[in-house]
């Protein structure tokens, strides 16, 4: 029995509606790979590293993937502080051994799911609206078999975690929104 | 503290999440919803500032209109995932699904407010405020001479972690952190992120 209320707020219980989907599901979903990312500035420290660990091309740390891509030779580990700045996704991932292109712009659903397919995620750089910008991935896809424009998108993030949503509403509604600006493929590099 | 929430823009909301979260692909991360096993809370307005915003904010955030509608989803008495329902009136649709530290944050921060003696007995209406670009990420308690933020996770904007901080002496910190972003930016020209 859930409690009735959290911190003051009402609670409902949500009851399935009409049993689930009644149609077939094309569907594939990358497990769970993204860490959360250990300094204020390090997304494309962390995506890097994840997406290295998830390929298992070596053992990699945000820490070391800081130190290895900026200039002046820091010690990210021991004192994390200098290295806590704005970085570039591709710079981390050719580190990681896990960079494929970078392609300015957005890339099409169906792109996205061969990708999705080959066991690579695709990372994306979201300009906020209004000042910052930010790294994350796509790691799934799903939509009715009927209807392969309703793609479903699964999204990896080192700070908010996982989402799914429309992929047509990507990324002017996820979270505080923004502007899809580049695309970085990827591929596991021995 | 008593809190409440503002007016949802349609009393239709919830069905629209049940019947969202019924098809086990929207969400294939968050416990499936079964009769009565996962509970949602009732919606709360999310707010959105960008940096300008917040450097103006004083004046910009008593102008604001809510962003979204969310509403914090609760399996076996633990805030699991976070549904947004766009804000407009005429067609309300779920937007996303959320899974990540947010929603046991929001839970928390929630405890935080009902037991803070600082906030006293004043009826607060219970807002969200996020600006991406410093990652801040807190409850915005609003009552008509009082605003108060409860920073929670993730937020990184410098504010103290679960701690009521009135909006007056919030906001230096927010535009310090904000003067930090666009430096930071600055010095990584081109595409770079944080």
């Amino acid at each position: 029995m859930e409690p009735s209320h959290i911190g003051g707020l009402r609670l409902t219980p949500l009851a399935a509606a009409g049993g689930g989907a009644d149609f077939s599901i094309v569907t594939h979903i990358l497990p769970d790979f993204m860490q959360p990312q250990q300094q204020d500035n390090w997304c494309w420290a962390a995506v890097g590293t994840s997406v290295g660990v998830f390929f298992q091309t070596g053992a990699w740390t945000q820490c070391g993937t800081a130190a290895g891509c900026l200039p002046g030779g820091l010690d990210c580990c021991g004192d994390p502080g200098p290295c806590d700045v704005y970085g570039y996704l591709n710079t981390s991932l050719t580190y990681t051994k896990s960079f494929n292109q970078t392609i300015q712009g957005t890339y099409g659903a169906s792109d996205v799911e061969a990708q999705v397919n080959m066991g690579w995620p695709v990372c994306v750089r979201v300009a906020w609206n209004g000042g910052g910008a930010h790294f994350l991935a796509m790691s799934g896809y799903s939509y009715p078999d009927d209807d392969p424009s309703a793609v479903t998108l699964y999204l990896q993030d080192s700070i908010y975690g996982d989402s799914s949503m429309a992929f047509g509403d990507f990324p002017a509604l996820y979270n505080g929104g923004g502007t899809w600006t580049h695309t970085y493929l990827t591929q596991p590099n021995a | 503290m008593p809190i409440h929430t503002a007016g949802a823009p349609s009393p239709e909301l919830h069905a629209l999440v049940a019947r969202h979260l019924s098809n086990p692909l929207a969400a294939p991360q968050l416990p499936p919803v079964k009769r009565g096993d996962v509970s949602a809370s009732e919606p709360y307005p999310v707010y959105v500032l960008t940096l300008e915003e917040l450097e103006a904010a004083e004046e910009t955030m008593a102008e604001k209109t809510p962003r979204v509608w969310r509403h914090l989803l609760v399996h076996q008495g633990s805030a699991v995932g976070e549904v947004d329902v766009t804000a407009e009136e005429a067609a309300p649709r779920v937007v996303a699904v959320h899974r990540g530290p947010r929603a046991p944050g929001t839970a928390r921060a929630l405890e935080t407010a009902q037991q803070s003696s600082l906030l006293g007995a004043s009826d607060f209406e219970l807002r969200m405020v996020e600006a991406p670009a410093i990652y801040l990420v807190a409850l915005w308690l609003h009552a008509p001479y009082d605003d108060v933020l409860i920073a929670l996770d993730p937020d990184k904007s410098g504010l103290p972690l679960y701690e009521p901080t009135p909006l007056e002496q919030a906001l230096p910190v927010l535009r310090r952190r904000a003067a930090q972003v666009r430096a930071a930016q600055a010095a990584a020209p081109g595409p770079s992120g944080a």
